[in-house]
């Protein structure tokens, strides 16, 4: 059996050859970061899916952009995933919504067996509640939320992807976590709230 | 610690305690593996297109080099060519030299002209109308050649002395008596022959014309005698038609 080589950069090179076994290895370490950080900043699993695919398939055909030096291969996947949802979000904007659609995202999980029901239930209920509240983030806070809080990464792997510096990745997810707390709180006081609040944080 | 600063403290560890839960709840989210199915396919239809480039670009250098190969030859063989059209010019040049046109036979040429000429269509209709009125009084009536002669010769009820023609032959009048023309004209013909015509009906017939009419053919007349009528042989075919005219000036 041939040896699939270590190097993020051997790696591409050998996807562009055509190595199967190379692209098996990039897409089981970062497919579930990139369909996740699509998941939690657009709300639905078929947006994600399709930015996960897009990306990749970039990946395939134009990885020649990727430079070790200037970050890791994860950071310059979700930087793909980032444009590939910023510009799904973009074409998506000029639909409106179906009732129902925007709960596709969290409904999957189901309880574990062991749990209390009830407990269980309030569980659910809390992570949709932050689930909505990330979801009204602005943009430029809801992927630092995500990139940082929810995909754990550092402050510099997110600047690489958002191609801003750490710097503003810090003042913006200390913004974010600000609007997030009145967000939550807002949630708990009612849902006419949380619009109000929101359209004053966009503005 | 003061107490607005345990509330701050207490605010960050609720936010950060709802993104952990968030957190482990998507914590096993994957993209499936329908997508997963489909980039393989990609990717195999990749490889498979860039394998199929590089073996034309193979293809396509192997092409090239006998290309190259066959310039050199090409070219051999168009300066072969330049050279012997280049020879051939100046042998053919030599050989043309020694006969080129002299003034007399460029002279001869010009007076051949009027021969290849072909009569205007009103001169040809007006020659036409004049045959068919007078083709009833038939002046004379021979043949245009010798072999028209001779099978004019051999028609029952023609005469030998009517079936000789050509520049030796006496021009008769419609009196019967014989009258030698001064000067001739060459026949000139009249229409221009549809397909191989036989020569079988032919028939030359000498009337009297509008001198004018010598005019309509290019021939020269003297305006003295412009109010006179000229004597012409018209070559009558078979449907009536004029083939051809010869003008015979006194």
């Amino acid at each position: 059996m041939r040896e699939v080589p270590g190097s993020d950069s051997e790696l591409l090179r050998a996807i562009r050859s055509g190595d199967e076994e190379a692209f098996r290895t990039i897409y089981s370490r970062l497919q579930g970061q990139a369909f996740r950080f699509a998941l939690h900043m657009t709300g639905s699993r078929t947006l994600a899916e399709d930015a996960v695919q897009e990306t990749f398939l970039a990946l395939i055909h134009k990885s020649e952009g990727f430079d070790a030096v200037k970050g890791s291969l994860a950071a310059f996947v979700l930087g793909i995933v980032r444009n590939c949802v910023l510009r799904r979000l973009k074409q998506e904007a000029a639909f409106v919504s179906v009732a129902g659609s925007e709960a596709e995202a969290g409904d999957a999980r189901e309880p574990a067996a062991d749990s209390n029901p009830l407990t269980e239930l309030g569980r659910s209920e809390t992570v949709k509640r932050v689930r909505d509240a990330v979801l009204s983030l602005p943009l430029h806070y809801r992927e630092v939320v995500v990139l940082c809080e929810l995909e754990e990464k550092s402050y510099e792997e997110a600047a690489q992807s958002l191609g801003c510096s750490p710097g503003t990745v810090r003042s913006r997810l200390h913004r974010a976590r600000a609007l997030l707390l009145t967000k939550l709180k807002a949630i708990e006081n009612g849902p006419e709230m949380l619009k109000a609040r929101s359209r004053r944080c966009l503005a | 610690m003061k107490p607005d600063e345990l509330l701050e403290h207490e605010d960050e560890r609720t936010v950060s305690l709802a993104l952990a839960r968030l957190r482990d709840a998507y914590a096993d989210e994957q993209a499936s593996p329908v997508t997963e199915e489909r980039l393989l396919n990609e990717l195999r239809r990749a490889a498979h297109e860039a394998a199929g480039k590089r073996a034309g670009l193979a293809l396509g250098a192997r092409q090239g080099s006998a290309w190259r190969r066959a310039v050199p030859f090409a070219l051999a063989a168009l300066l072969l060519v330049a050279c012997g059209f280049v020879i051939w010019l100046v042998l053919y040049s030599e050989s043309a030299t020694p006969t080129q046109l002299t003034p007399a036979a460029d002279l001869k040429r010009v007076k051949d002209v009027p021969k290849t000429e072909v009569a205007p269509k009103a001169v040809a209709n007006e020659a036409n109308r004049a045959s068919t009125q007078q083709k009833t009084a038939s002046q004379l009536t021979t043949t245009a050649s010798g072999s028209r002669d001779r099978r004019a010769a051999r028609r029952p009820g023609t005469t030998k002395a009517l079936a000789r023609t050509g520049r030796d032959a006496p021009r008769l009048s419609a009196g019967g008596t014989s009258e030698l023309p001064a000067q001739e004209s060459v026949f000139i013909p009249t229409m221009v022959p549809v397909g191989r015509e036989s020569d079988y009906g032919l028939h030359l017939v000498r009337m009297e014309l509008p001198r004018k009419t010598m005019m309509s053919f290019g021939l020269p007349v003297d305006p003295r005698q412009l109010s006179r009528p000229v004597k012409a042989d018209l070559i009558i075919g078979p449907d009536g038609l004029t083939r051809a005219i010869r003008f015979v000036a006194q």
